[in-house]
């Protein structure tokens, strides 16, 4: 993946800044190991989906990778970021042109609780233990009720049952 | 992961896409194509149903269903016949039912693609105030795509959201006020009754000095 993204910093020529999410965001930035062969990201500043997916092309083909390595997918469901989920980002790493950085834990939960499938719940798992205080996910998902987005109430019960998960844990 | 196209089509390729439909020369194999790049381009979309709504009858329903079926997103289908329905008749909503046979909804994600800032104010906006349109297929948008008309139809929990919003935003309003606040989807009349039979606001004066307190709660 990392070579890939220097692959792609060579092809740009001016200033891009992708933000990573999903799976990509799990193994590259919050170090869990799981077996992901794309790479789901969003161009923040300085390109389009349409501009960057073509560069994305010639990058698959000269590595022999599939054509949608980088996909800008998950951005589907990011009405549900909290706001200054900006200054939470982890940076992933720094080209000359390109600039990566990962949703932090809390946003990734707040995501992974609006997919509420049941593949999420290890991934989500980790994601709750390594998150110190949870009030921004809960914070968040609580004002998207409110607004009654889509998915919001199954969002809350998806969290309630990973946190009782961790309480039975303890309380073992 | 969220799956789509291998391929996103490129500025190119979409101007391309509107030049067959408009001038009609498209196989049903790129009118199916077509329906998925309308989630990168809603001037796509507009010309895509356009041209539907005039050559439907050339097209046949069970192999366009076919090739839809074989997309990652056949429910984005169901969006844009759902904008054509508005404008045709029994026997092509009928069409329209084998065209979108064996397809179902998605949950809850945005229609377009890269045309949002991530997490920003209109995207949360587009998940709140969605029209029944994306809805009905499970997912978020505002956007109109019957050309050159603004209707879209919302439905009357999105528009007691729509009168909190504006609500919040000023606690004194007027019928114009909710009624533009809805982009004119619906009448006057029903912008009246709407803000008549809610729980949000009272109602003083009356006829053209009618005017709407919100409730404290």
């Amino acid at each position: 993946m990392r070579k890939a993204l220097l692959a792609l910093d060579r092809k740009l020529k001016s200033p891009v800044h992708l933000i990573v999410g999903g799976g990509g965001a799990m193994l590259l930035a919050h170090r869990f190991a799981l077996s992901t062969s794309d790479i789901d990201a969003v161009p923040a500043q300085g390109v389009t989906v349409l501009e960057l997916d073509p560069l994305v092309k010639e990058v698959a083909a000269e590595l022999e990778l599939s054509p949608d390595w980088l996909n800008p997918y998950y951005s589907t469901f990011a009405h549900v970021l909290p706001s200054d989920y900006g200054t939470r980002l982890v940076e992933i790493a720094q080209h000359s042109q390109l600039r990566v950085s990962a949703l932090s834990k809390e946003d990734l939960l707040v995501m992974k609780c609006f997919a509420a499938r049941q593949k999420d719940v290890v991934h989500a798992r980790v994601l709750f233990k390594g998150i110190g205080d949870l009030s921004i996910v809960k914070r968040q998902l609580l004002l998207l009720d409110q607004k009654r987005i889509p998915g919001a109430e199954r969002a809350k019960k998806f969290l309630d049952e990973i946190e009782a998960f961790f309480r039975s844990r303890e309380e073992e | 992961m969220t799956s789509g196209l291998k391929v996103i089509p490129c500025l190119p390729e979409l101007e391309l896409a509107y030049d067959k439909l408009l001038t009609k020369k498209v196989s049903p194999r790129e009118v199916a194509q077509y329906s998925q790049w309308c989630r990168f381009d809603p001037r796509l979309g507009e010309i895509w149903i356009t041209f539907l709504l005039q050559q439907w009858k050339t097209i046949p329903p069970i192999s366009l269903n076919t090739e839809i079926l074989a997309l990652p997103w056949p429910a984005a289908v169901g969006v844009l016949l759902e904008f054509a329905k508005k404008k045709g008749d029994s026997v092509f909503c009928a069409w329209c039912e084998i065209v979108l046979s064996g397809v179902t909804p998605v949950s809850g994600e945005q229609f377009f693609i890269g045309l949002r800032q991530l997490g920003g104010v209109l995207m949360l906006e587009d998940a709140q105030f969605g029209s029944e349109e994306y809805r009905r297929w499970g997912y978020l948008a505002r956007e109109p795509l019957l050309a050159k008309e603004p209707q879209v139809v919302f439905s009357k929990e999105t528009r007691r959201e729509i009168l909190k919003s504006l609500l919040a935003q000023s606690n004194r309003i007027r019928t114009r006020d909710y009624w533009e606040a809805t982009g004119r989807s619906q009448s006057l009349r029903q912008a009246e009754r709407d803000l008549k039979e809610s729980d949000l606001i009272r109602c003083y004066g009356k006829t053209k000095s009618r005017y709407y307190l919100a409730l404290k709660r």
